[in-house]
């Protein structure tokens, strides 16, 4: 990563950081505040047009596949 | 933007979201699914394995839920969440339209794109002049 507002992407990360357990929502997309589900939805535009999401909120996909790592 | 008759690209330094010249370049990703196109300014980043994308572009580029793997990913500020596709995107240079290749992105949070090594430079011999402020691309 060359350059990038850092403080802009260690909030983004840190909005990731779920306080619930995902596996119910497998296949779906999630919006998280603060940690916790507010809404879900099979498409993240769907997710975003909801009443419930706001802008802030962080809108990731929830795969049923395992996690893995690699570098960037 | 100059393409030479050889095929190689000669391409100006653009301005960042800051405002800042640097070796962007902007690719046209060709979506999963029929119809979906996106241009998307990224950074040549050597030090990137693979192109990384914002995540929001993944459902732009046809992706579900299920195309994507989560992953770690390891960078300079540490480590990130990140999704990988399982499946490729097409994708060109603007201004080489005719030499396509294959992109897998890994897409993140609160990053913007990146261009890497296992697509872009797979496909492309790429030179950085820093005094004349340019990129020259040439199709392997």
């Amino acid at each position: 990563m060359t350059v990038q507002d850092q403080e802009s992407f260690r909030e983004a990360q840190s909005k990731l950081d779920a306080k619930e357990d995902l596996a119910p929502y497998m296949g779906k997309w999630v919006a998280l505040r603060n940690g916790k589900v507010v809404a879900s939805d099979l498409s993240a535009k769907g997710l975003r047009g909801q009443s419930e999401v706001r802008p802030t909120d962080a809108i990731i996909p929830v795969p049923r596949s395992r996690p893995g790592y690699f570098i960037a | 933007m100059v393409a030479e008759q050889s095929g190689s690209l000669i391409a100006p330094y653009k301005p960042g979201p800051d405002g800042q010249l640097r070796p962007y370049l902007l690719l046209t990703l060709l979506g999963v699914k029929p119809g979906l196109e996106v241009e998307i300014l990224g950074l040549i980043d050597t030090g990137a394995d693979r192109s990384v994308l914002p995540i929001d572009f993944a459902e732009e580029l046809g992706y579900t839920v299920d195309d994507l793997v989560p992953r770690e990913v390891s960078q300079v500020e540490g480590s990130a969440s990140a999704w990988v596709a399982k499946k490729p995107c097409q994708a060109f240079v603007d201004g080489l339209p005719d030499t396509t290749f294959e992109i897998e992105p890994v897409f993140v949070a609160g990053l913007n794109a990146l261009w890497g090594r296992a697509d872009l430079m797979m496909n492309f011999k790429i030179g950085v002049s820093e005094r004349d402020r340019q990129l020259t691309l040439e199709p392997n």
